[in-house]
């Protein structure tokens, strides 16, 4: 079969011969075959006066950072957000929001992680009371169209030239990023401007948006104003990395305070469990094959366990309070500095309990290790240079 | 299209021997997780191009196994064919070389997937036999990619033994396999009173 040499797939812009089939006689994409089912028709949306609601005033830098996002979206320019952990980025993004939504224009939320899904529409459902918000992820997608909608960047292949706002957090994080086809189905989804948000960004996102046309903004300041919990680097070989961490579990369960134990793969963390369990009740463990994730994490949030060993899959989204956070094996291939930080971002989260503890416990000092202490310092120094 | 010996690790051939009332059904592998995915990018996504790779390790050991059989393929509905613009299983089992004839025909679009245990067993009323084509005296071995209860398998088998085939055996390339242990098929379940599966 002569295949032709120019085939450019219509959806994803896939022109590599090697992932594309033949059926029929005809060519098809390989690379987003995978991605089907209804797709959005564009129905009629009418102006009317919106305003978010928030019981809650925004801190004078998150303000003046949504306001440069508004001015950037009328000026038609894209706009990343850097923004450290607990920054509080989600509203920052509420007043273009509400600027798009009162011109009648189409308004898209997404995510990378479909837990993190849910929990937004709540929260946006609750700050735009009048509006209806509907949410996309795998296995719920009977509605897909309303005023905003709310999905997993899996599901922008349904919209084709769609969103004249689209917003996308955590543009760092699996499977988003490094993945070609969710990007070009990103792009092929926005008919207007876009504003991504990431507390990582990698350098080329950061090179990205150094180009005329788009623009970055920075937000080095948690919204209660404290500094980042910096973390402490416990080197220990061997067996003794397990004493130490059994200790400071204790004595963090003595005072109270809920511990994660970040492990890199799901055996580890099995293993972990069981090793903990025998020397302390009252603790579980949480990966991405246990179906009650929810549930467990449910209940650590009500406080019915004291430690929670978990793997990459609380990397992100979750504010507990008053939480401590102890990275098993940092010295892991799978963590880099970029992950670092985001785990060291699940401590402090509340405005009543803006301190905690983390740390990294590991056989050796790693690159990624030293890069992720120097960016959070960097951080914080920049909070003292602004007071 | 190959698959390479890595990604081929997540397959978990069982080579299952069991038997449909007198007849020997051989099923491959386990209806399990990795099937059911890529079952559905073939059949729900239309990507022809991953039909071989099921039985990509095993051709020439079912070509000796089954040598002189004649392959009938299982019926499925002419719409949902044109739609995909393939048959399924006849691109399952192409690469085994083995005549196959095309000898069955479905006359109603009903998905077994949608039925109860009970209702499964009308199958029968919904498949026909082509006419004119001639199964006397020949070996016949009825292809099927999954099997769930038997029942689309037994009616079919039962259809090819009127045309006064020879023997009939069945291979199936997966199975749906009871975590229990205990498989949930009419092969060991009394006919008269099917129960129904929750």
């Amino acid at each position: 079969m002569i295949m032709p040499e120019n085939y450019i797939c219509p959806r994803c812009g896939n022109k590599e011969i090697k992932f594309t089939g033949v059926r029929n006689g005809h060519q098809y994409c390989r690379l987003c075959i995978g991605f089907q089912g209804k797709e959005a028709s564009g129905g009629g949306l009418f102006h009317r006066e919106v305003s978010p609601t928030i019981d809650y005033d925004l801190s004078h830098d998150q303000t003046e950072i949504s306001n440069q996002v508004c001015r950037n979206y009328d000026e038609g320019i894209n706009t990343l957000i850097h923004a450290v952990c607990g920054a509080g980025k989600t509203e920052l993004v509420f007043s273009v929001m509400a600027q798009a939504l009162s011109r009648g224009q189409r308004v898209g939320f997404a995510i990378p992680r479909r837990d993190v899904v849910i929990e937004l529409t709540k929260r946006l459902a609750k700050t735009f009371p009048c509006l209806s918000v509907v949410n996309i992820y795998g296995g719920h997608h009977d509605e897909i169209e309303g005023d905003i909608v709310v999905l997993t960047t899996h599901q922008l292949y349904r919209f084709e030239h769609y969103f004249d706002l689209l917003i996308v957090d955590e543009i760092d994080a699996f499977p988003f990023k490094g993945n070609k086809v969710l990007v070009s189905l990103f792009k092929r989804s926005v008919k207007g401007h876009y504003v991504v948000m990431s507390a990582t960004p990698s350098d080329e996102v950061i090179s990205l948006f150094s180009k005329p046309g788009y623009k970055m903004l920075q937000l080095y300041t948690r919204y209660h104003g404290h500094r980042l919990p910096e973390p402490k680097i416990v080197l220990l070989p061997g067996f003794f990395k397990l004493l130490f961490l059994l200790k400071t579990i204790w004595d963090f369960a003595n005072e109270n305070k809920p511990c994660f134990i970040f492990v890199a793969t799901i055996e580890r963390c099995e293993e972990i469990n069981r090793f903990l369990k025998f020397f302390l009740k009252g603790g579980n463990c949480v990966h991405s094959k246990k179906t009650d994730r929810s549930e467990i994490i449910e209940k650590f949030r009500q406080g019915k366990y004291r430690y929670l060993v978990t793997t990459a899959v609380l990397e992100r989204g979750v504010t507990i309070k008053n939480l401590q956070v102890i990275i098993f094996s940092a010295d892991h291939q799978l963590y880099d500095s970029r992950s670092l930080v985001q785990i060291s971002g699940r401590v402090g989260r509340k405005p009543d309990a803006p301190e905690g503890e983390v740390v990294y416990l590991s056989d050796r000092l790693t690159k990624a290790m030293e890069q992720a202490v120097e960016e959070i310092r960097f951080a914080n120094l920049h909070v003292q240079t602004m007071l | 299209m190959h698959i390479c010996s890595q990604c081929f690790r997540e397959f978990n051939p069982l080579f299952l021997k069991t038997k449909l009332g007198d007849i020997d059904v051989l099923s491959i592998y386990a209806y399990d997780e990795t099937i059911r995915d890529k079952l559905y990018r073939l059949k729900g996504c239309h990507d022809i191009e991953l039909s071989p790779i099921f039985l990509d390790y095993f051709i020439l050991e079912m070509t000796f196994r089954y040598w002189g059989y004649v392959m009938v393929p299982a019926p499925s509905w002419h719409e949902d064919n044109e739609k995909r613009e393939f048959n399924h299983v006849e691109e399952i089992f192409k690469n085994i070389p083995l005549k196959m004839v095309k000898a069955l025909i479905k006359t109603d679009n009903v998905k077994q997937a949608d039925l109860h245990f009970s209702e499964r067993q009308k199958i029968g009323q919904r498949i026909v036999i082509m006419e004119n084509i001639d199964l006397a005296g020949k070996n016949i071995l009825f292809v099927d990619d999954v099997m769930t209860t038997g029942a689309t398998s037994k009616a079919c088998v039962e259809l090819l033994k009127k045309t006064g085939a020879k023997k009939v055996k069945i291979l199936v390339m997966s199975k749906t396999i009871d975590p229990k242990g205990k498989s949930k098929s009419i092969i060991d379940s009394n006919h008269d009173t099917p129960h129904v599966t929750p």
